[in-house]
């Protein structure tokens, strides 16, 4: 009953805690280019402002393709998000679902004719098979030198980073795909906003544009929380200091892999980005496999 | 700001998209740097975006050419409600210089309701910023659905030179 | 290195005052030579329908009332380009750069307008525009009751009249007060 009662107020709460790490991100963004920024509720604002929109579609919107690319953008980041905080589930699970999160996104884009959205999709589905294999090569890594497959049984006694120093393979591989599986500055480009309208979701307003930028956040978080969880955070420490110790870790880590990426670099184009996750990320990956593979005979 | 506003003003947040109804674009030159360090209307939650479907304030500048028309009527009829449309510039509020050509479809006022009228050639950025904090009071009272559109009385001489 | 440069322009920005302008709080800084709105005086117009001429938008007309000509300039058309401040022989525009921008619901109500009066000539009662304060103030140094009056006569009765005959009459006129329109002759009603 009361692990009931949790996850509902963590249902419930989560979100809201995702809206404010973006909120903190665009300050963060703002403080770095020199401007005052938004108030730290901005995205949350944001959402109550786009669910008191009335909704205007075209009128050949297959609906039935933008409510699935929908529930499964929500599911593939509510859940994992639920799952990272609750230190429960299944690294696999976890895996697919993150990547079902963008599956969504390429539905929701291929619900409408306009050309922006195709155009938005095509790169989307472009970069996911570029750096979707990065961040599957980084969790079997993790598994493969922790040998843990659920997230409850990666408890370490220290830090997860220092008692198995391979474990920096695939932290690199993550630090590499956070910014494009969260889609800010350098590789947006499925949704550059300035150039081709935020792509799948340019036609899609009010409450659907809502779940898509909650979705979005929520992407983000789970995805800190995970790297957190799975690198950073001494597992031992539990109750009130787990959930202190993951936020400010989760807002350092927005700081350094999401502000900071996103203003010091520009968009690049579509080539670069694959041509950029087809070579580093994916070598690290490989020569991180070999070695995880080689080294598990000495007991590492 | 109170906490009430910061948490649940949906006014708070506007997203501005931009029609260059034939402009020369002396008014775009001063409409971005709205969104740069300078000025920088995010603080106060305004937000430029690329599709009139996500956009609460629409900016036109210039006056509407007859090439334009179409296409601006278009865009405008896809932005969702409740929406707030304004007029940049001596062009997009009244022809400007080039009232009575005969490429023009009218100042934008004759084809679609304008709620507000940023006058100047171009206006400063802190007029433009302005008159988007002043969309605010209007998208609230359209929210509530008290806000009536004057139709605008215009003695049709005075408009439009030479029709 | 490069991306050591971009790393202390973020760390520096990070703690640094923000260069945003406060603006709402702060009044807007207005450079030097800055265009803002137009100002008219209408005491000092002489109705010659220069500005009308030479303003490129189109923006002040001029139409004639029953006593009197009105000017109005539309803001809602005007560019700001100071065109008409130069033109004017009289110095009856100016640059009023207090209001550097304006926004308003209602266009065609965004007008500046004023109005040049009939009044009488001091002599045969024959009705004559009102003098411009600065051509008085060029023909005779100063704008006194006096010097207005003398302005105001009308050109026949400037031919028909000597100077001094002119001065006698208009120094009977102020001892009595029997001018009619003195008000409107000093500016202080039928200008705007
Ligand atoms: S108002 Fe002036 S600056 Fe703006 S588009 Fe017209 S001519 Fe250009
Ligand atoms: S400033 Fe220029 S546009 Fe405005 S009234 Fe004078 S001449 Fe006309
Ligand atoms: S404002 Fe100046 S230029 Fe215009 S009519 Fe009057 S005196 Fe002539």
């Amino acid at each position: 009953m009361n692990i009931y009662i949790t996850y509902i107020v963590l249902g419930l709460l989560l979100p809201l805690v995702a809206l404010l790490y973006d909120g903190i991100e665009r300050k963060m963004t703002a403080r770095i280019q020199g401007r005052v920024g938004p108030p730290i509720t901005q995205s949350w604002l944001d959402f109550v402002k786009l669910l008191t929109k009335k909704v205007k579609l075209p009128e050949d919107t297959n609906m039935l393709m933008l409510f699935s690319g929908l529930v499964l953008m929500f599911a593939g980041a509510f859940i994992p998000l639920i799952m990272v905080f609750m230190r429960k589930g299944d690294l696999i699970l976890l895996m697919y679902l993150m990547v079902g999160g963008t599956l969504g996104i390429l539905l929701t884009g291929l619900a409408f004719r306009s050309p922006y959205s195709r155009v938005g999709v095509s790169r989307e589905m472009q970069m996911a098979f570029a750096y979707e294999i990065s961040f599957i090569f980084a969790i079997v890594i993790t598994i493969m030198v922790t040998g843990c497959r659920t997230l409850e049984a990666c408890s370490a006694s220290s830090i997860p980073l220092i008692k198995w120093p391979l474990l920096l393979i695939p932290f690199i591989l993550f630090l590499f795909v956070a910014p494009a599986k969260v889609g800010v500055v350098p590789v947006d480009i499925g949704e550059a906003e300035s150039e081709i309208a935020e792509g799948p979701f340019v036609e899609i307003g009010g409450r659907y544009l809502a779940i898509a930028k909650l979705s979005k956040s929520m992407k983000m978080l789970a995805l800190m929380q995970l790297i957190t969880l799975l690198y950073l955070l001494p597992a031992g420490v539990t109750g009130v200091w787990y959930w202190i110790a993951s936020f400010v870790i989760d807002g350092v880590l927005v700081f350094f892999t999401i502000s900071v990426v996103r203003n010091a670099a520009s968009r690049i184009k579509i080539d670069q980005a694959v041509k950029f996750y087809a070579t580093v990320p994916l070598a690290i990956g490989i020569i991180g496999l070999v070695i995880v593979y080689l080294m598990r005979g000495w007991g590492m | 700001m109170s906490l009430w506003s910061l948490l649940f003003d949906p006014e708070n947040s506007i997203w501005v998209y931009r029609i260059n109804a034939g402009s020369c674009n002396g008014c775009e030159i001063e409409i971005t740097p709205l969104f740069t360090p300078r000025y920088d209307a995010e603080r106060f939650g305004i937000k430029w975006v690329g599709t009139p479907r996500h956009a609460d304030v629409v900016l036109v500048t210039g006056p509407v050419t007859a090439v334009a028309k179409e296409s601006v009527m278009e865009v405008l009829s896809q932005v969702p409600d409740p929406h707030v449309v304004i007029a940049v510039g001596s062009c997009g509020v009244s022809g400007g210089v080039f009232r009575g050509s005969y490429a023009l479809e009218g100042p934008l006022d004759n084809l679609y309701p304008v709620d507000l009228y940023v006058l100047g050639c171009p206006p400063k950025p802190e007029g433009i910023l302005t008159a988007l904090l002043e969309a605010k009071k209007i998208l609230k009272a359209k929210r509530k659905g008290q806000y009536q559109e004057k139709p605008l009385v215009v003695d049709p001489a005075g408009m439009v030179m030479g029709r | 290195m490069k991306v050591g440069v971009i790393l202390k322009h973020i760390w520096e920005n990070l703690f640094t005052e923000p260069m945003t302008k406060k603006f709402p709080k702060e009044p807007v800084q207005l450079p030097e030579g800055f265009r803002g709105r137009v100002g008219y005086i209408p005491e000092n117009c002489i109705m010659c329908n220069m500005c009308v001429l030479n303003c490129p938008a189109n923006a002040i007309e001029i139409k004639p009332e029953e006593d009197g000509k009105r000017w109005t300039l539309h803001y809602d058309r005007c560019i700001n380009c100071m065109i008409c401040v130069e033109v004017c022989p009289v110095e009856a525009l100016y640059n009023d750069d207090k209001e550097p921008f304006r926004v308003t619901s209602d266009r065609i109500s965004a007008i500046e307008t004023g109005k040049v009066p009939m009044v009488s000539c001091p002599i045969c009662g024959k009705k004559v525009p009102r003098p411009s304060n600065t051509m008085v103030k060029r023909m005779m140094k100063e704008v006194t009751p006096r010097n207005l009056l003398k302005a105001a006569v009308c050109p026949q009765c400037k031919k028909d009249h000597k100077p001094e005959e002119i001065d006698a009459i208009i120094d009977k006129i102020l001892e009595e007060g029997s001018y009619p329109d003195m008000d409107k002759l000093l500016g202080k009603e039928g200008l705007r």
